[in-house]
This record gives C-alpha cells, sequence and structure tokens, in this order.
C-alpha cells in the first residue's frame, strides 16, 4: 500500500511511503531524499537504511546490496572515507569493471597511490 | 558473536557478507550471494595478525584460513611501497639541505633485513614482524 501526504496543490511537494517502507519526499515529480544509506567500518555496520547487507570482496573493496531494489540502476552515488590526516584517500565507484546495479553497488577505497585501504570508516548515501 | 555469510568469490579469495540487520541472514543468503555461500558465526573466521591478510584468505570447506605463500606476496608489495614512499622521502629531506635519521648503508640494510624476514616467514605474526623495523624507521625519520 502506498500512502502519499500532498503538501501543496499540483504534486510540487509530496512526500509518500511504499508497502516496503521506503519514504519518498519528492518535489515536482524528483526524488530528493536518500533512498538508502550505509555507514561501516571494515566488516562492522554501524547504521544502515535500505541496505540489506554489505560485502567486504578484499581490503577495501565492497559491495553495497539494497534491502530493496532501485527502478534502475541511474542512482546518485555520494560518500567518504579516509584513513589517518594526511593520507589521501577517495571513495570511487569502479563502473567500468563492476557497473552499479538496480540490487547492487561495488565500491572501493583507495589511497592516492592506488592502493586499498584497509580497515577504514565508510559512509554512502544513494540518491534516485 | 555475530552470523556473517562467506563464500569463495571470483578473484579465488574470500568474501564475507555482513548483514546489516534489515532482512533474515537466510533472505540475505539468496538474495545477495552465490550458490554455495555458508553463513558461519564471524568468531570462527581469522583473528588477531590473520585478520590482517584479509586478501589472504582461503575457504576449505567451511574454515577460512591463511595462504602463507600469498600472504608472502601481499607482505612483499606492502614492504616495497613503504620502500618507494621513503626513498623519494630522503631524496627530498637531502634536497632540503637535512639529514636522514638513518644513513643510507643502514637503511639499505634495513631493506634487506626485512626483505629476508618476509621470505622467511611462516606465520602472519611473523610477515607483521618483519616489516615492523621499516615502518618505525619511516615514522623516525618524518619530518
Amino acid at each position: 500500500m502506498t500512502t502519499t501526504i500532498n503538501a501543496v496543490s499540483g504534486n510540487n511537494l509530496q512526500v509518500s511511503a511504499d508497502g516496503s517502507g521506503i519514504i519518498q519526499l519528492q518535489s515536482n515529480g524528483k526524488n530528493t531524499n536518500a533512498q538508502a544509506w550505509v555507514n561501516f567500518s571494515g566488516s562492522t555496520v554501524n547504521a544502515s537504511y535500505n541496505v540489506g547487507s554489505i560485502t567486504v570482496n578484499g581490503t577495501g573493496d565492497f559491495t553495497v546490496n539494497f534491502s530493496n531494489a532501485f527502478p534502475d540502476a541511474n542512482y546518485v552515488i555520494s560518500g567518504t572515507t579516509g584513513a589517518s590526516s594526511g593520507q589521501l584517500a577517495c571513495l570511487t565507484q569502479p563502473a567500468g569493471s563492476y557497473p552499479p546495479s538496480t540490487t547492487a553497488c561495488r565500491v572501493q577505497t583507495i589511497y592516492v597511490n592506488g592502493s586499498f585501504i584497509g580497515p577504514t570508516n565508510v559512509s554512502i548515501a544513494i540518491f534516485r | 558473536m555475530s552470523q556473517v555469510i562467506i563464500y569463495t568469490n571470483t578473484s579465488g579469495n574470500v568474501s564475507v557478507c555482513v548483514p546489516t540487520g534489515e532482512l533474515p541472514i537466510e533472505t540475505v543468503l539468496s538474495k545477495d550471494c552465490p550458490s554455495g555461500a555458508i553463513i558461519v558465526d564471524d568468531s570462527t573466521l581469522p583473528q588477531g595478525t590473520d585478520a590482517q591478510f584479509f586478501d589472504s584468505w582461503k575457504l576449505n570447506g567451511t574454515t577460512v584460513t591463511v595462504d602463507i605463500p600469498t600472504a608472502i606476496a601481499h607482505q612483499t608489495k606492502a614492504l616495497n611501497n613503504l620502500a618507494y614512499t621513503e626513498s623519494s622521502h630522503r631524496t627530498s629531506k637531502v634536497g632540503a639541505g637535512l639529514t636522514n635519521v638513518m644513513s643510507d648503508a643502514d637503511w639499505a640494510t634495513a631493506l634487506t633485513t626485512a626483505r629476508a624476514a618476509v621470505t622467511a616467514s611462516t606465520t602472519t605474526a611473523q610477515l607483521v614482524a618483519a616489516i615492523a623495523p621499516i615502518q618505525s624507521a619511516i615514522t623516525g625519520n618524518a619530518l
């Protein structure tokens, strides 16, 4: 069952929840809130929303598995990671090797020299 | 103690799938993991220094162990990365008119000793200890 609240006439602002419990805050038909997010450190999941599991594929190599699939894979992945101060690190989505799917996305934590980072904190939010 | 799902991935290493708690682990097993994946207690996974060598884990039946030859290869690469970074750092210090804490000869000897120790290691504890002097030397030579 989908529950919808129209805050403004003409559907300029709409809040809805589908049967799976996913909340959608929409403006002019576009979702504006994160449809999934997770914070984890290595193999420890600290908090999540619409993420059923994290798969550790290797050092600094993770798959985020969604609890509920997205309608397509054209979602936005934003996030941060880091190790020690002074060590430049980044969170990447290696689309060439592992393109995102409707059910999961692969992310990697990498130092500026290209080597994978070991256990570190990762925060990811998905928008669609 | 928590339950996780493990399986051998396409790279031949071990993947560990950690449920967030949003779904039953059996659902995660069928939805997110390939056929043959198994549920285990995370306490049965390698601990201590063995846990640091995740990329050297191998799954035999229901047991995960560290493959030492693979771990040696990984530690050799880690040592080479340390050596490369510190070599550039040492050159920069000399160029800036600063003195390295360890002489070039002593640094070369330390690297040779560490490489030999890595190659001769039979445990992950030995692998960690083998490069510890290099890590300490790098820290001691920081600006």
